[in-house]
């Protein structure tokens, strides 16, 4: 596996080659960075949905389609992922590569050439994206907004987002509300998307069998007319490390079961942080089975099925999640608590750390057996401001010792803790008994 | 261990029966850094009832799962803490008919799969132990009653199927894991967890000899003699009953709706069955096809339309789902659709959807998690998942029509329906 990044590839794109043979698909992908703001996330989430309904040489659904299935099943899929405050739309395709084929079809070549064409050159009227696909994919967005309430455990975390960030733009959803959404329109998504596409800093990935030499060739041609205007600057994330009186709010739902939502700040950490111990803390506390959290919440005392404790380092907090019996709210929450408490201490063990640390270097060597993972990895260290590749993020790992962890949970602190409880009456607490 | 090499998709796969009974198949893939391995015992959710040596036997909805939870107790501690010390990442599933251990790691890989075969042929039981679980497991059943998409399914194989063994929560009910005891999980597990029921696939960074000799000291089930599952009588194609409904707090309305297939047999016969069925459904109403295209266009289906097969050893559906304001002109339309394409038409679009689905089929190959769990699946179908490519270009239009004139028949049909409760619904 060798990899080649180039910076200013193209003004404001950076161009991230992995040449390999590992794989049996290539992949490609285009990000772009943009601010998350509860104005525009809709808009910066259904760009890529629209541009994908189809472009000026396949208009259609049926058309695209076709083509992606002569291409021996070759996918272009729209993107959004997040890292922090910046958003991150974008297209991302794959394919299988041409010496797994009966005969040289130059996937590669034609499945990027269509991406490019799907992303620079959609299917317009009269210079205006499509009335009817924006149409279409504004309910569409409007439902999956909505339907974040059918994964309990999830809304439990976006309730939690919304009333712990309430003065930050982190409160918004990636995908806008219901209201950004609703006021999605044609004629302003035109504009927006010829911005957009012209000042927004952008991330190529690709991962495949050509050498970095002959895909940047390949890349150029097809992105050849992609417009580059002035650059906005660079989309960031602010970072609050106090936090202010804590906030406790309980909501009502007709659920079988409760769903807790813990909210933290990693606080003073934030300075200058150290993401390995961030990370190599978060799996100790409550980042794996072998977890404080779990080991307790759920082996010893037998609380839950789930709890877990995930992290976002570039906004500098942490979410502990769990579904419980309404009558084991206090319980779990004191607990907890009590396992922050104990890393706090320095109750951490050889084993817990050890543990800790393996997962870490096995997730980080891990990352080389997918194209994805190799593209979210990367996409994470050009938002750093010190980058890494997987063989120094294990370095560091390597050489963090417990009482780093130990400095991690000292800072960390607790700002809003959210409960979403089953009905009165609704609820079947008496079940548990059993 | 016996060699074949698959040229054409650049795979090698080793295989052998080991004479302790063990049914062991190695895919090896040098480039890559991690190695999974895959412990699947022919077990599950619709393993209720079965015949051990002439004796029947019953057991209460759940058991294969609660047994899962309590694999990973030892007398040393829990196996996944073992594992995870070790630097492995564990995990485990029960389906209808599979329960499944699994890690993966990229370092001491023999180390680690010698845990994971002494942990699932250790039966160690404890009370307090069968206690704990049940409350954890109390808790994930609670989990997966607020999970819509699952009460939409069930409900669905409630209205299509008179055996109850088809819509039996895989996890149970609270009220069937109270009945579960330690005697019984010990019972139940000598039963299923015989050498002649279980598949170690491995795939990755290995040498398939090292798997071999790691099988061979640290495998010690013994088979408990002739097992017969009891998975009910054979039943008619058409539903029980046309229509199911509920409200929970969901979004949008979600629909499934669907008919029983015949059951497909074993061998490469099911394999080529099931690949015409997923053909059919392609053809009839994948994201390529016109019918999908309309209802996208008139907002009658989002981007989560699907539609397949889904198959048990126990049962065989076609399976058409998302979510819609009209479930009810959804199915017409696709009862329509099918009529139509089952006349004919629609030879260039097949072409392409066999081109795709080679594509797919080559693709599984970059995922080890995929290849073993898919390989264990062909296993217990006395199938295997390298024969893929061959059956698939074998199938023919001729057979997806007919496929479709057959089965996707609107008096076959049974629709579930989960809709906004109104409280909620927005």
């Amino acid at each position: 596996m060798d990899t080649v990044i180039k910076r200013e590839f193209m003004p404001g794109v950076t161009l991230i080659c992995v040449r390999t043979d590992q794989f049996k698909s290539g992949y490609f992908s285009v990000t772009l960075l943009r601010q998350l703001d509860k104005n525009t996330a809709s808009k910066d989430a259904i760009i890529p949905r629209i541009l994908r309904r189809g472009c000026r040489a396949y208009p259609d659904m049926k058309s695209l389609s076709a083509r992606l299935d002569s291409l021996y099943g070759a996918g272009v899929w729209p993107t959004l992922r997040q890292r922090g405050e910046v958003l991150c739309p974008g297209l991302a395709c794959s394919f299988v590569e041409d010496r797994f084929l009966p005969a040289r079809e130059r996937t590669m070549e034609k499945t990027v050439s269509l991406l490019a064409q799907i992303l620079l050159d959609p299917f317009t009227k009269d210079g205006l994206l499509n009335s009817d696909y924006v149409a279409t994919e504004k309910e569409v967005l409007l439902n999956d907004i909505r339907s974040v309430v059918n994964d309990k455990r999830s809304y439990a975390q976006r309730r939690l987002r919304e009333i712990m960030f309430s003065e930050e733009c982190y409160a918004a959803y990636a995908l806008g509300s219901v209201e950004t959404a609703s006021r999605l329109h044609y004629r302003s998504l035109t504009s927006y998307y010829r911005e957009m596409l012209a000042e927004s800093e952008m991330i190529f990935f690709y991962c495949g069998q050509m050498e970095a030499g002959e895909a940047a060739l390949v890349l150029r041609e097809a992105f050849a007319s992609l417009p580059r205007g002035e650059m906005i600057p660079m989309a960031e994330t602010e970072i609050r490390v106090n936090s202010g009186e804590l906030k406790l709010v309980t909501e009502e739902m007709a659920v079988a079961q409760g769903n807790l939502a813990m909210g933290f700040r990693l606080g003073e950490t934030m300075y200058c942080p150290d993401y390995a111990a961030i990370g190599l803390f978060n799996s100790v506390f409550g980042g794996s089975s072998s977890s404080k959290l779990f080991r307790n919440v759920r082996e010893k005392l037998g609380l839950c099925y789930y709890v877990s404790s995930s992290l976002d380092s570039f906004k500098g907090i942490m979410i502990v999640s769990s579904g419980i019996a309404p009558r084991n709210f206090e319980a779990a929450r004191d607990e907890i608590m009590e396992q922050l408490e104990a890393c706090r201490r320095g109750e951490i063990d050889e084993r817990e750390f050890e543990t800790a640390r393996r997962r870490m270097i096995t997730s980080f060597r891990g990352v080389s057996d997918s194209p994805d993972a190799l593209d979210s990895f990367y996409l994470t260290q050009e938002l750093r401001e010190l980058r890494c590749d997987p063989a120094e993020m294990i370095g560091l790992a390597q050489m963090a010792v417990p009482e780093d962890l130990v400095r991690v949970a000292e800072s960390v602190l607790l700002d809003t803790v959210y409960f979403l409880k089953p009905k009165e009456g609704g609820g079947t607490d008496e079940a548990d008994g059993l | 261990m016996k060699r074949t090499v698959y040229k054409e998709l650049g795979e090698e796969v080793w295989r052998e029966r080991l004479f302790n009974g063990l049914q062991v198949t190695v895919v090896p893939k040098r480039s890559f850094s991690r190695a999974y391995a895959l412990l699947a015992v022919r077990c599950g959710g619709h393993d209720l009832a079965f015949s051990l040596n002439g004796a029947h036997r019953e057991v209460p909805a759940g058991m294969a799962h609660f047994l899962e939870h309590m694999m990973f107790y030892m007398p040393y501690g829990t196996a996944s803490d073992a594992l995870e010390a070790n630097g492995a990442s564990a995990n485990a599933f029960t389906t209808p008919e599979i329960t499944g251990y699994h890690f993966s790691c990229n370092e001491r890989f023999e180390e680690n799969l010698g845990i994971l075969l002494d942990f699932v042929t250790t039966p160690f039981f404890p009370a307090e132990s069968v206690e704990k679980e049940r409350s954890i497991i109390a808790q994930e059943i609670r989990m997966g009653e607020d999970d819509p998409a699952r009460r939409l399914y069930r409900n669905l194989d409630r209205a299509l199927y008179e055996n109850p063994l088809m819509w039996e929560p895989v996890a149970g009910t609270a009220v069937s894991i109270a009945e579960i005891t330690p005697a019984l999980l010990e019972e139940f597990y000598r039963a299923f967890y015989s050498p002649e029921n279980m598949i170690l696939c491995v795939s990755g960074n290995v040498e398939p000899e090292a798997v071999r000799r790691v099988a061979m000291e640290k495998f010690h089930a013994k088979s408990a003699g002739a097992l017969l599952r009891d998975r009910g009588e054979p039943e008619g194609l058409l539903p029980v009953r046309l229509r199911t409904e509920e409200t929970m707090p969901v979004s949008a309305t979600m629909f499934a709706f669907g008919a029983k297939l015949p059951m497909p047999g074993s061998g490469r016969e099911q394999l080529r069955k099931r690949l015409v069925g997923n053909l059919a459904c392609a053809l009839l109403a994948g994201s390529s096809s016109p019918l999908f295209e309309r209802l996208y266009e008139a907002g009658l289906v989002d981007p989560n339309f699907s539609c397949g097969v889904s198959n048990t050893l126990s049962g065989s559906t076609v399976l058409i789902s998302g979510e819609s304001k009209d479930p009810a002109a959804v199915m017409e339309q696709v009862s329509a659709e099918a009529e139509t394409l089952a006349k004919g038409g629609g030879e260039a679009l097949f072409e392409r959807l066999k081109r795709a689905a080679l594509g797919a089929f080559v693709r599984v190959f970059d995922d080890m998690e995929g290849i073993c769990s898919l390989e264990a699946n062909e296993y217990y179908r006395d199938c295997s998942l390298f024969e893929g490519r061959e059956a698939l270009q074998a199938v023919t239009l001729e057979e997806v029509r007919a496929f479709l004139r057959e089965n996707l028949v609107l008096e076959r049909f049974a629709l579930s329906v989960i809709r906004p409760d109104k409280e909620k619904g927005e």
